[in-house]
């Protein structure tokens, strides 16, 4: 049996199959299955994962490395019983930046005894969090301008009927009289647009609609 | 910093858990992704069954619970069963300062999963569903100070101004409150918590890497022994 199949059984196998650290200083560690990106995946944090238990009165940390640098828990005695302790960190201890593929494939994980004997570790792996952002497609900036400006209408003091593609937007600009706006000719609801303002009614689904101001009021009109 | 914490009980426990209680389990029936997801089973009596999210690390590797002011949280959910009394809710995700409500995602008996912000009498502000049956989705809830956004499989249900009240320090999955003959199930995997907004969306997983190669340090002792060829 391989040193580092002794620490590889999920679900942890308990005292079957363990390491032990017999004395102060005394370290190990075993190395990890590669991590499988999909494209464009990346990785948003790793937790070493230490299960690991006291047979004895000993103390120690459990350590995670990339190449020589180390992060690891403070040194501590853990309980009679089987628990799992993490290493848990957002960037390489390698680098101080994101994880890479490589830095994870590269992960060493164990303990060290710190005072005493007895530790007994049954399983260690490394846990990743792996997320693939979304793919934001790039928006042209502009887009194709599409105002027209219509001839400006004259009022006659009755309805005067305006019809309006379907999407487009109506532009209104009364000069020196309000305008009235109506859906059907000769209703009584209206909207009424003040003199020297300009509204945009739309986008239409292929309406008319009906402008009514006092006799010879230029009404300015366009199409956006 | 962004993430805190995950879990995704690749290793077949319940030791990236800060707690649980009841009728938890792990197993690969439950998994959204990679080998293992835990079920948890609400009973139907006034008993509980709940897990207890972490959102971070003691010195000595431990995941536990520390008082924030922005609480984010992700998790996969399928529900098989829900709430077996019709018109009464079960919590689903509840956010808490110790036992002081915060904010909670509550799952109706026609299941429907509402969003509650603030007091725990406050009224609801959001809803989603009816959800589907034994279908996974991805339901993500950061609560900041003043506002909260709560998405479900990366698309935003609810967002607007509104605060919790004050600092959480505590999530729970499938926890109840005194609320008798009702009883769901829900199946969770891939969790993760935040302390800003930061969202990973339904896209993101824990995998697990299994020890698999000798390092660099063999100063342990080997059990069981190896015995030596005859």
């Amino acid at each position: 049996m391989e040193y580092w199949a002794h620490v590889a059984q999920v679900p942890q196998d308990g005292d079957a199959t363990y390491l032990e650290g017999m004395y102060p200083g005394a370290a190990f560690n075993v190395g990890v299955a590669d991590v499988a990106l999909a494209p464009g995946e990346r990785i948003v944090a790793a937790a070493g994962a230490l299960c690991w238990r006291n047979n004895s009165g000993g103390s120690g940390r459990a350590v995670l490395r990339v190449g020589s640098a180390e992060l690891a828990t403070a040194n501590f005695t853990p309980g009679p019983a089987y628990d799992t302790v993490f290493v848990f960190t957002l960037k390489s201890p390698a680098t101080g930046k994101p994880w890479t593929k490589a830095e994870v494939d590269a992960v060493l994980l164990g303990a060290v005894v710190y005072s005493g004997s007895g530790l007994r570790a049954t399983q260690a792996g490394l846990h990743v969090l792996l997320h693939t952002p979304p793919v934001v497609p790039i928006q042209p900036k502009e887009r194709p301008m599409n105002f027209k400006a219509l001839e400006p209408l004259t009022a006659t003091g009755s309805d005067q009927a305006i019809d309006v593609p379907r999407g487009a937007t109506l532009v209104i600009h009364p000069l020196a009289a309000s305008v009235e706006v109506r859906h059907i000719t000769g209703g009584t609801a209206k909207v009424t647009i003040p003199a020297d303002s300009m509204v945009m009614l739309g986008p239409s689904y292929g309406q008319t609609v009906y402008l009514r101001a006092t006799a010879g009021t230029v009404i300015e009109l366009g199409l956006t | 910093m962004p993430a805190q914490w995950f879990a995704g009980f690749e290793a077949g426990d319940t030791n990236e858990l800060v707690g649980l209680a009841g009728a938890v389990s792990v197993g690969a029936a439950y998994k959204r992704s990679g080998n293992y997801g835990c079920r948890i089973s609400v009973p139907q009596s006034t008993g509980t069954a709940y897990i207890t999210l972490a959102n971070g690390f003691d010195a000595n590797g431990n995941p536990t619970t520390v008082s924030r002011t922005v609480y984010t949280q992700g998790f996969g959910m399928r529900l098989s069963t829900l709430p077996m009394v019709q018109g009464v809710w079960e919590y689903l995700l509840y956010v808490a300062y110790s036992t002081t409500h915060r904010a909670s995602l509550r799952l109706d008996g026609n299941g429907m999963i509402r969003l509650h912000v603030g007091a725990s009498g406050s009224p609801h502000i959001a809803s989603f569903g009816p959800i589907e049956l034994g279908r996974w989705y991805f339901c993500e809830l950061a609560v900041l100070p003043d506002r909260y956004i709560w998405r479900m499989d990366g698309q935003v249900v609810a967002q607007g101004l509104g605060g919790p009240g004050g600092s959480m320090n505590v999530a729970y999955l499938g926890k109840r409150f005194n609320l008798a003959s009702q009883g769901y199930t829900l199946d969770v995997d891939d969790l993760y918590t935040c302390d800003d907004g930061m969202f990973y969306g339904p896209t993101a997983r824990v995998a697990r890497l299994n020890a698999n190669a000798n390092g660099t340090a063999a100063g342990w002792s080997i059990y069981p022994p190896d015995v030596p060829d005859p």
